[in-house]
């Protein structure tokens, strides 16, 4: 089920959360947990209802493998652990990967065909290895079983995360504002939930038929013109950002609503000045797994010189490969690891002699980023070699459908002043909290104070949700006569 | 946080009365926009009104290539509509004989795309709604004929400055005459084209037993029973769509065959004519895109058809081959 889609918003949503307080209220707060574990389940189950048998499993024998390793301390355990989370996640996504390029190469057929990727796979099988491997080290606590059940279920953070730590999750479950719907958790939760349904309904889904049509006709063999391929990436670009920033803020918007803190996961990728910096801004809880989880125990840059690079780009490959069952994914990963070594190299050698401005910075950091987003897109490297050839201007074919209208083009400058000259959701939800705790006190007065009657008028809560309110409806106009448009990171 | 009870619950009041204003403001204005500024112009209105009131005794029957490709003349009326799949037609066609019991000669389309992969299972798609609220009563905002094209719309409101004029001429038997030149086509837009056609357009693997087959045959069935003659045509196609989504693969043309296979057999019983007239014209000024005739390539089409299914049909006997109708 998507989070913007009519089922959700105006049934799963609303049914879920009176079940869960109805629970809460009437049995407290602990027994929300198996109505809230029951709702994620459907939740995850309501296309294809047999992954129902497998994320209950995964959570089960992982539940068991935890204690286990938290009373053995056992190595063995948590290897076999990880194991069986790999061979899972080798199974359903890669199966069919490596049997076909083994094919291809050995030139005999072993192809798998008819695997379907489970949703979310990839998210929950590294929680899941994040805590076996955690409850070896002592990082690891036991939990009871719904607890941990929800940790790995809750339905906003289950699908496309962020990667949420159980240290960050499970206890909340049994904390005072869990289940409990306080206005002002609600109150914040809506205000970000809208802002991620409309970044997702009236932003991203609105940049589609612009990428889509470019990376399509690139995928038929066509080269393309290059101000229209240009224009098409610039399109993917600001898609992915504000589909995949769009859902986690109405991921941790609808936790709110529950009373459940999520990590932040995206701030303002594209203002980034460097890679590194990118990669601090963007999917920043699979950046923090992938530091801890991955780079870390590979050495980290605790040895200094070639290995430092050498991990890094390890790590962004496998990175890479855990977007998506392609080669190409691979390529985008390394693609970054080697942005990313030569950002380090830079910073060790030519940053004190050479500044770059901050705006040529981020211009040349976005511009890299784009770049990369090739791969990602391309289904195919020969796609995506056509995408460069016409981005290095050797098309010659016009798509002239009106992807491309006048309305595209204002589509993608407004989207461009929300990317680099607006605040981010977090940085607006900030202020909105400031100003419900300035309401407390005396209204400002109209005309009065510091500001003009506009600015005034924009700091009352009322007309700030109001607007929000206006948003929303929009939004839910556009999922009424478009339909929606499936997450990008669904896929992953 | 601060924010006391009543000043969330005016704070959820803003949010809520603001989003069922907004709302209604966008429904009320896409209601003006398809009751002034689209009604008008739109070629499913027409469509219905002139299906729901013609008595007709001869008619066509099928998708976009009927629609444009046949200019039917009194007393024939065009029945097609774009994008139509069979299982539509059939429903239609069972309206057609509740209004219209003694029908005497039907035309039906006989194309093999019909059987293909996008057109198949599809349903009927709010048929039954669009025909039944002549006159467009109830809201058209929410209606399944309208709803998935308003962005389209009001897209190309604003960037026709406020002016939505159909392209199409709906002419008085039901024929959508339309523009467009074949030949004015670049290579890279009919490549395009083609590629996509080429894909979409191969009948799928044992489409005999779909439903929309069965549609078909019952279909046939109904309008025998009701008395009627019936003309199975196969739409002319441009020459690059003949070469290039046929004949793509012996496979394809093997599909393609097979789908015409399937119409042929209904021309066993003496009532039912089979024509293919898929390679009537080669011209593609006569073409709005590979394989849709133009105005053009209607007009001129219109008698030829009309003449073979219409003219002779109480006579079987006197059938024309193609190549006598060339």
């Amino acid at each position: 089920m998507l989070f913007s889609s009519l089922p959700f918003i105006f049934g799963f949503l609303p049914a879920t959360m009176a079940l869960v307080f109805l629970a809460s209220r009437f049995f407290g707060a602990r027994a929300a947990l198996p109505v809230l574990l029951a709702a994620s389940l459907v939740f995850y189950s309501w296309n294809t209802p047999v992954y129902l048998f497998l994320i209950a499993g995964s959570i089960c024998v992982n539940y068991l493998l935890g204690r286990r390793i938290l009373a053995t301390r056992s190595r063995w355990t948590v290897g076999a652990g990880v194991v069986f989370n790999l061979a899972l996640l080798g199974w359903f996504k890669y199966a069919g990967l490596f049997s076909s390029t083994l094919s291809d190469l050995a030139r005999v057929d072993v192809t798998i065909d008819g695997v379907i990727l489970p949703l979310a796979i990839s998210f929950f099988t590294f929680q899941q290895i994040a805590y076996l491997a955690d409850c070896l080290n002592a990082k690891g606590k036991r939990y009871g079983f719904l607890e941990y059940a929800l940790f790995v279920a809750f339905f906003p953070q289950l699908i496309a995360g962020p990667i949420v730590h159980h240290a960050q999750l499970a206890p909340q479950f049994s904390g005072p504002r869990f289940a409990r719907f306080h206005a002002d958790d609600m109150l914040l939760g809506l205000f970000l939930f809208t802002i991620g349904l409309a970044k997702k309904v009236l932003i991203a889904d609105g940049m589609a038929p612009m990428a889509d049509g470019v990376f399509n006709a690139a995928a038929q063999g066509h080269v393309i013109v290059a101000v229209e391929a240009w224009l098409g990436v610039l399109a993917y670009s600001f898609q992915i950002y504000f589909d995949f920033s769009g859902y986690s803020d109405m991921a941790i918007g609808l936790g709110l609503m529950f009373g459940i803190a999520l990590p932040v996961n995206f701030n303002s990728p594209y203002k980034a000045r460097s890679i590194v910096d990118f990669w601090r801004r963007w999917h920043m809880t699979l950046s923090a797994f992938l530091r801890d989880y991955l780079y870390i125990p590979l050495g980290g840059n605790r040895t200094g010189g070639a290995s430092r690079y050498r991990n890094l780009f390890i790590v962004m490959l496998l990175g890479g490969l855990w977007h998506g069952a392609a080669w190409t994914f691979l390529v985008w990963g390394g693609l970054h690891g080697a942005y990313l070594c030569i950002n380090h190299a830079w910073d060790k050698t030519l940053a004190s002699r050479i500044t770059l401005g901050p705006v040529a910075a981020t211009i040349i950091t976005f511009a890299a980023v784009t770049v990369a987003w090739v791969f990602f897109r391309a289904d195919t490297f020969s796609a995506a070699f056509a995408m460069f050839a016409a981005l290095a201007g050797q098309g010659d074919v016009a798509i002239s459908n009106a992807a491309f209208s006048p309305l595209s083009i204002l589509q993608l400058l407004g989207a461009g002043l929300i990317v680099w000259k607006a605040p981010n959701a977090m940085a607006l939800l900030e202020k909105f909290k400031t100003m419900l705790n300035a309401g407390a006190g005396p209204a400002p007065a109209i005309g009065g104070g510091n500001g003009n009657a506009a600015g005034v008028l924009l700091r009352q809560p009322v007309i700030v949700m109001a607007a929000l309110g206006a948003l929303a409806a929009m939004a839910v106009f556009a999922l009424l006569t478009s339909g929606p448009y499936e997450f990008i990171y669904f896929q992953f | 946080m601060n924010s006391s009870i009543s000043s969330s619950r005016a704070l959820f009041a803003g949010f809520f009365a603001a989003a069922a204003l907004t709302f209604g403001m966008f429904v009320g204005a896409s209601e003006w926009l398809l009751r002034a500024k689209v009604a008008p112009e739109d070629t499913l209105f027409k469509h219905v009104a002139l299906f729901n009131s013609a008595t007709a005794q001869y008619a066509a029957f099928g998708d976009s290539h009927v629609a444009r490709g046949f200019d039917a003349a009194a007393p024939v009326f065009n029945f097609g509509y774009s994008s139509e799949n069979i299982e539509q037609t059939a429903w239609k066609a069972e309206r057609y004989l509740a209004q219209n019991p003694a029908p005497k000669v039907i035309l039906l389309q006989a194309d093999p795309h019909l059987f293909s992969s996008y057109r198949t299972g599809a349903g009927l798609e709010g048929y039954p709604e669009v025909f039944s609220r002549e006159g467009g009563a109830g809201l058209l905002t929410l209606s399944a004929q309208f709803r998935p094209q308003l962005p389209a719309l009001w897209r190309a409101f604003f960037l026709h400055g406020g002016q939505l004029k159909s392209e199409i001429e709906f002419t008085p038997q039901g024929t959508l005459l339309s523009p467009g030149d074949l030949s004015r086509w670049s290579d890279a837009q009919i490549d395009s084209f083609i590629r996509i056609r080429a894909r979409l357009h191969v009948p799928v693997d044992g489409f005999e037993q779909s439903a929309d087959a069965a549609a078909y045959r019952s279909m046939v069935r109904r309008f025998l029973e009701s008395g009627a003659r019936l003309c199975l045509v196969a739409f002319p196609q441009a020459p690059v769509y003949r070469d290039r989504v046929i004949d793509q693969s012996p496979e394809a043309a093997a599909q393609f065959e097979r789908a015409l296979d399937f119409y042929r057999a209904f021309a066993a019983d003496p009532r039912v004519r089979f024509i293919d007239h898929r390679a009537m014209y080669d011209d593609p000024a006569l073409y709005r895109d590979p394989d849709h005739l133009n105005k053009v390539g209607a007009a001129q089409y219109g008698p030829v058809l009309q003449d073979a299914c219409f003219g002779d049909i109480e006579n079987p006997a006197d059938t024309k081959t193609i190549a006598q109708i060339r």
